[in-house]
C-alpha cells in the first residue's frame, strides 16, 4: 500500500499597491484624486495604507486613471508558510 | 452587471432621527424622575406611555440608519455591510444573555420592542465607530505632498 503524504501548508496572500507612489509622482493631493474618481478621500486614503481594498469597478477607474494596467498598480503577493 | 442600489432617505433626516432619539431619551429621564423605577419602565404592561417612549425611540433609529451619508462611496458600503455581521453576533449574544438573566433571575420580563431597539442601537454604534476610526486614520495620514 502506497504512503500518501499529506503535506499541509499555510498560504498567507497580501496586497500592497502604488496608489501613493503614483500619486505623488504626478503631485496630486488625495483630495484631487478622490474628486476625480468621484469618491471620499477617506477612501483613497484607506486604499493607500491598504486597510481597504477596492472595488473592481474603483480598481479599474485608478488604472485608467494612472494609465498603467492593474497589475501594475496592485500587487498580489502570496508567501508559502512552511 | 450593477449590483442592486438600495434607496436611502436623504441625508438631512439623520439629523431629524437624531432630535427624535434626543427627545425620547429626554423623555425617558423625565419618566425616571416622576418616580417610575427601571424595573418598571421596561416591563410597560403598567404603562403603555412607556411603549410610545420605545416606539418613538425606535423611529429615530430608523432615520438615522436609513439616511445617506453627505458622501456616499464604496467605502461607506463596506463599512454598513461590516456593521450587518458584528451587529448580527453582538445581537445574538446580546439576545442569550438578556434571555437568560430574565429567565434564571427573574429580573424582568422584557418586551421585544428592546430587542429592535438594541438591534439599532449596535448597527448605529458599530458603524459609526468604523466611520470614525477611518476619519482619525485620514487625520493623521495628511499625506498631500
Amino acid at each position: 500500500m502506497r504512503n500518501l503524504k499529506i503535506r499541509i501548508t499555510t498560504i498567507s496572500i497580501s496586497m500592497r499597491n502604488y496608489v501613493r507612489d503614483e500619486r505623488k509622482r504626478r503631485k496630486l493631493k488625495q483630495e484631487e484624486l478622490a474628486d476625480a474618481l468621484k469618491v471620499s478621500r477617506q477612501t483613497i486614503n484607506a486604499i493607500e495604507g491598504n486597510r481597504y481594498l477596492p472595488s473592481l469597478a474603483l480598481a479599474l477607474k485608478l488604472s485608467m486613471f494612472f494609465d498603467m494596467s492593474v497589475n501594475e498598480l496592485f500587487i498580489f503577493e502570496k508567501h508559502e508558510l512552511p | 452587471m450593477n449590483s442592486p442600489k438600495i434607496i436611502f432617505l436623504p441625508w438631512f433626516f439623520k439629523l431629524i432621527g437624531t432630535i427624535i432619539v434626543l427627545f425620547a431619551f429626554f423623555l425617558f429621564f423625565v419618566k425616571l424622575n416622576s418616580g417610575v423605577s427601571l424595573q418598571e419602565f421596561i416591563n410597560f404592561d403598567t404603562d403603555i406611555r412607556n411603549y410610545a417612549i420605545y416606539a418613538i425611540l425606535i423611529l429615530g433609529f430608523f432615520l438615522i440608519i436609513f439616511s445617506k451619508e453627505k458622501f456616499e462611496d464604496e467605502l461607506i458600503a463596506h463599512f454598513r455591510a461590516r456593521a450587518v455581521f458584528i451587529t448580527t453576533i453582538l445581537h445574538s449574544l446580546f439576545f442569550f444573555i438578556f434571555t437568560f438573566t430574565s429567565l434564571t433571575l427573574h429580573f424582568i420580563n422584557f418586551p421585544a420592542i428592546i430587542l429592535m431597539n438594541s438591534l439599532f442601537f449596535f448597527y448605529i454604534i458599530t458603524f459609526n465607530i468604523q466611520k470614525f476610526h477611518e476619519k482619525f486614520k485620514n487625520k493623521n495620514n495628511d499625506n498631500f505632498d
